[in-house]
């Protein structure tokens, strides 16, 4: 795995099985991408333990362990617990800030951002919680950054993640916490 | 239980879609500010989200539609105030949030409106429903 950047600090990361030959993103130590092409399962293996930033902005220590992913009877991508809304991702993945919407780098699209946002989903579950209100929760990738905003065509390492009362989710680059 | 039906809510605001711009969504949330004192209102623009959250004493009054002109209101008062500053945008008042009391005839909103397979969003048949909460609504389309 190369690695992709320095940080001074151990870095938690948001495991994004990417599975695409020309960019391999490298995570933290002890955790290994899986290519989820060669296996059905999509098994993440590995846990962390760093510094993450949940959108309270207040910075906590947490271990986090992927959970392996599967796919439900339709075909939805699914950790076991929250399943992936595919329509509501799509606009965040047509590789154009025309239509207003920020999107996913070129490496977060498809299969890898649906991973991505289950992942940012159940680390919301675990550390950060949920705005009740918007069903939001906002998760920073220390590996990014993941996607483009369409306001000002920054990049960005947030990624909002919204879920229903059915535990339905989809997600999008977000703008960073204030 | 009753349902209420918002396919014509969802189809009148989806034919105003052309009338509506990020200029008017904004001018309608700086009313909103101007006229409630205790209005907060969360959008991230970055994301481009899809709806502005207006929460007013840290408690939800509604939802105004950034794709199509449209606001689903549970306070009276802010009701109003869209009315006011956007005449022509669809307001659906609801009562309850996440009361599974809405429907929508999806023969007709489905090809406008693709982003609807959450609404049988479980494997479990069981669970299976075509009403849905309102809030969910929002969120999907967030």
């Amino acid at each position: 795995m190369k690695r992709k950047e320095l940080f001074c600090m151990t870095s938690f990361t948001v495991v994004a099985a990417t599975c695409f030959a020309s960019v391999s993103f490298a995570v933290i130590d002890n955790v290994q991408i899986h290519n989820s092409t060669m296996n059905p399962s999509f098994r993440i293996a590995g846990a962390s333990l760093g510094e993450v930033m949940c959108s309270t902005g207040v910075s906590k220590k947490a271990t986090f362990t992927p959970v392996a992913k599967s796919r439900t009877k339709e075909g939805r991508l699914t950790d076991g617990k929250f399943v992936i809304d595919k329509p509501g991702m799509e606009p965040h993945q047509t590789g154009s800030l025309s239509g207003g919407k920020s999107q996913f780098l070129q490496a977060y699209v498809g299969e890898a951002a649906e991973i991505l946002i289950l992942d940012a989903a159940r680390f919301a579950d675990q550390n950060c919680g949920w705005n009740s209100s918007n069903g939001k929760a906002k998760v920073l990738v220390t590996n990014g950054p993941i996607g483009v905003l369409a306001s000002n065509g920054q990049k960005t390492s947030w990624v909002n993640v919204y879920k229903t009362s059915t535990n339905f989710v989809h997600g999008s680059p977000g703008s960073p916490q204030e | 239980m009753k349902h209420i039906d918002i396919t014509q809510n969802l189809l009148q605001s989806k034919e105003l879609a052309g009338t509506w711009n990020l200029e008017r969504f904004l001018a309608v949330q700086s009313s909103i500010l101007a006229q409630l004192a205790e209005s907060v209102i969360e959008w991230d623009e970055g994301s481009g989200e899809g709806w502005a959250t207006v929460n007013i004493r840290n408690e939800v009054a509604g939802y105004i539609g950034f794709d199509t002109p449209i606001a689903v209101v549970k306070s009276s008062e802010l009701a109003n105030i869209v009315r006011l500053v956007a005449t022509d945008v669809t307001i659906i008042e609801v009562t309850n949030w996440d009361l599974p009391e809405y429907i929508v005839d999806l023969s007709k909103v489905k090809s406008i409106f693709t982003n609807w397979s959450w609404i049988f969003a479980t494997d479990d048949a069981t669970k299976a429903s075509k009403a849905f909460a309102v809030r969910d609504l929002v969120i999907s389309t967030m």
